[in-house]
């Protein structure tokens, strides 16, 4: 059985020159390594804990410690639950469900298939179980952005371009507060895909093994995700545009 | 020449360029004499460029807290990662 890593993180600033000692985290300073090194992890343990190795950078394969669940993979399990449920206080209930769930099955784990996909199969789980247990009623009609086309497949309504200026900055936080509502507005049907592959960046085929859906049905929800929430921004960047 | 619902529907395939060619020409001729269909492409990409941007929100310090010690990981730093080699 593979055994858990260590992370090891003073050791990568101290460890003399060697055969381990030809990485990219053989860079300190010589005085650096005179600290003693209970006092280097107090004083740089914020700076270590940002430039820590990943699971797969320490050891390709091993199944990683808890910690390193948590600072790796806790920002990606909340965020997807978040943006899955739209509502933070269920975001939080999938959150610790999910991580305690994966700490205590660590030991299992042998890094045969990616920890990434595992945690965001049971993550979506987690979240669409939850999604089930709250509906009270089934969601409204959906509208499918394919209807906005008149008989003879022309635009019903007419399709102006949209200014370019916002893209070319920084998000800012009006804007980015505007397109998550405009996301978490969409129909949960193609939110959970959209989430998956546009925000988390899983490929078409992994979504499909997450949601368990057939890579037409991700392809086709993943598109009308993208055509309702263009069709829900267009008259913020139209009304930019003059 | 198709329509401009057909190109709606072939717009995934166009810009994640996994169109074969003849698909491909079918929605370029249709764009170069349709105004409304590219400027539904060309925001259809700038949605995509836009929600790649978001930034992750924070996991609530709380929360982390209350895991860590649920984990049975609520131990000083210097104790959770010991300076001494633990080889893969």
């Amino acid at each position: 059985m593979e055994r858990p890593l260590s992370l090891d993180r003073n050791l990568r600033t101290s460890r003399p020159h060697g055969a381990a000692g030809q990485g990219p985290h053989q860079t300190a300073a010589p005085a650096k390594e005179t600290t003693p090194l209970f006092y280097s992890s107090i004083q740089s343990a914020e700076e270590e804990e940002k430039n820590a190795p990943t699971v797969a950078e320490e050891c390709p394969g091993a199944a990683p410690t808890a910690e390193q669940v948590f600072r790796e993979y806790a920002p990606r399990v909340y965020n997807l639950a978040r943006r899955m449920l739209t509502n933070e206080s269920d975001a939080e209930d999938v959150t610790s469900e999910v991580l305690l769930q994966v700490v205590r099955k660590l030991d299992t784990f042998r890094g045969e298939s990616s920890l990434a996909t595992w945690l965001y199969r049971i993550t979506a789980n987690a979240a669409l179980a939850l999604r089930r247990k709250r509906a009270t009623h089934p969601e409204r009609q959906i509208s499918d952005p394919m209807d906005q086309f008149l008989a003879d497949g022309s635009h019903a309504t007419p399709v102006r371009g949209w200014a370019a200026g916002p893209v070319q900055q920084v998000l800012g936080h009006e804007l980015s507060q505007m397109i998550e509502k405009a996301v978490a507005g969409l129909p949960a049907l193609y939110r959970d895909v959209f989430v998956l592959a546009d925000l988390e960046g899983l490929a078409n085929a992994e979504i499909g093994e997450v949601l368990r859906l057939s890579l037409p049905a991700v392809k086709s929800r993943l598109h009308r995700a993208r055509l309702s929430l263009r069709h829900a921004l267009a008259p913020y960047f139209e009304e930019i545009s003059g | 020449m198709i329509s401009c619902r057909t190109l709606a529907r072939l717009l995934l395939g166009y810009v994640e360029q996994e169109l074969p060619g003849e698909y491909r020409e079918l929605v370029e001729q249709h764009l170069a004499s349709c105004a409304q269909c590219v400027a539904l492409a060309d925001s259809y990409t700038v949605v995509l460029q836009l929600v790649r941007q978001l930034q992750p929100v924070p996991v609530p310090p709380e929360l982390l807290e209350a895991l860590r010690i649920a984990a049975g990981l609520d131990l000083p730093f210097a104790v959770l990662h010991p300076p001494w080699p633990e080889p893969c």
